[in-house]
């Protein structure tokens, strides 16, 4: 290897151009050196091989570390995609949870309309009844917890009403009572059972006749049941004189 | 883990050219990890890529691996200082992917890329020469291959380092020797033995003699 470094300059080409001319011609005229330097530029090719190698494993360990931080990413991706989906349909179930209960409970025109009828009918019979109202006896009291429309008095007033018996003498009015608060507890169905037993039973001329028809037609149109409220209707422009000009009904049943 | 370290940095780094080779050449692993995978991850030179062979004719398959191989040659290029530093990297690889795309194809004339319809494709003898020369460099990756793991880990270190320009200075530094002589003795020591390795190798000597 006595030629190693010249060698090496002229394959590195770090050789002057006389020089390199001149070693050229040196390696013409000698075997040896020919060979030699094949060897070298061999050795060299090979050195360049190992490096190669190296950085071959080098790049292949990033681009492995770049394929597992896309995998990380993507699995992070789906399952917050996955959670959010989980979330989304939890809220849209919510969501239409709460619409449908909100639809349901939301006051159609004819219940929008017999509930508001009903409670200027209902304050108007009670402040007719204002002696009894501001007494102390069980009556008024359960009569001026309707008026209150507080959930747990209306139901208190139910249970006062439901108990008087058949042979009270105040069993009718108590009755009549009895409608209007299962009307305020939004039990229509129970509440037309009673306005109807009360207007078939009440003689006629008799002013709460009258307003047990009306409110029966109330009661109606709280459930939707515009048919049977129409019916009613029909008869008190007919019979009812009380209630047959009334515009607010003609409003209704005209629209 | 390598990455974890590199993403946070990867926003601002290798703005220049220069950056980028002195990250490469450096010794520091952490810092060449980093600008491969700068090169690896960076969309607007895979683009460029993928025009070129799509103008080529080519599929978006044939773009990732154009480019992967072309980024594999450029690394090693810069490593190896094969390249000049006269043009910028993004025109080196380009050309670089270029060739590579191109003796793909012109190997088989039946996928000729579309750009090249209507020019003389290389005449049969000239394939064959390339197909031969192919075969030839396989062989010759193979000898190498078997007779580098007959030297130690220390000389095919030592000679790694010098291959990529590393001063003697840092090569000691980076061995644990006292002074750069050291790392200059060691090396040629190296040198020596490997040259005994390969006039004794009889792959190797094929190789010799059939190089003209």
């Amino acid at each position: 290897m006595k030629n190693f470094e010249k060698i090496d300059d002229y394959l590195k080409g770090k050789l002057s151009t006389e020089k390199e001319i001149e070693f050229k011609n040196e390696i013409a005229q000698n075997e040896d050196l020919a060979k030699e330097v094949k060897v070298q530029q061999l050795e060299e090719e090979a050195i360049e091989f190992l490096v190669e190698q190296g950085l071959t494993a080098q790049i292949n360990r990033v681009k492995g570390e770049i394929e597992e931080e896309k995998k990380k990413k993507q699995t992070t991706d789906i399952i917050q995609i996955g959670n959010w989906k989980k979330y989304l349909l939890l809220a849209a179930s919510i969501a239409l949870v709460i619409i449908t209960f909100w639809f349901i409970n939301l006051p159609q025109a004819s219940n929008k309309f017999a509930l508001l009828e009903h409670k200027k009918q209902f304050l108007l019979e009670m402040s007719e009844n204002r002696a009894v109202i501001n007494s102390s006896d069980n009556f008024s009291v359960n009569q001026q917890k309707m008026i209150s429309e507080e959930k747990r008095s209306i139901k208190e007033a139910i249970i006062f009403f439901e108990s008087i018996p058949n042979i009270d003498s105040s069993y009718a009015d108590a009755q009549y009572n009895l409608a209007h608060a299962h009307f305020l507890n939004k039990d229509y169905v129970t509440a037309t059972k009673i306005f109807q037993n009360y207007f078939d039973t009440a003689k006629d001329g008799n002013r709460k006749k009258d307003f047990a028809q009306y409110n029966l037609l109330l009661t109606y149109l709280a459930n939707e049941d515009e048919e049977s409220a129409k019916l009613i209707y029909n008869d008190i422009l007919e019979n009812n004189s009380r209630y047959k000009n009334n515009k607010n009904l003609k409003d209704f049943f005209n629209k | 883990m390598l990455i974890r370290r590199i993403s946070h940095q990867m926003r601002n780094n290798f703005d220049h050219d220069n950056e980028l080779i002195k990250a490469l050449c450096g010794q520091r692993e952490e810092e060449v990890n980093m600008a491969i995978a700068w090169l690896l991850k960076n969309e607007k030179l895979k683009r460029g890529t993928q025009k070129m062979v799509f103008e080529y004719g080519g599929s978006r398959e044939d773009a990732e691996d154009v480019f992967a191989e072309g980024i594999n040659s450029l690394i090693k290029n810069i490593v190896l200082r094969r390249f000049n530093e006269k043009s910028m990297l993004s025109t080196y690889l380009y050309s670089i992917c270029r060739n590579i795309y191109l003796s793909k194809y012109r190997q088989n004339p039946l996928t000729l890329p579309l750009k090249e319809a209507g020019h003389q494709t290389d005449s049969n003898s000239n394939i064959e020469n390339k197909i031969i020369a192919n075969e030839q460099k396989k062989i010759q990756e193979e000898v190498f291959n078997q007779f580098l793991e007959r030297l130690n880990e220390k000389c095919k270190k030592v000679l790694e380092m010098q291959k990529k320009g590393v001063s003697m200075a840092d090569i000691a530094i980076e061995m644990d020797w006292k002074t750069s002589q050291a790392a200059k003795n060691y090396t040629f020591k190296c040198r020596k033995k490997m040259r005994e390795l390969f006039l004794n190798d009889d792959d190797i000597l094929k190789i010799l003699n059939k190089k003209a």
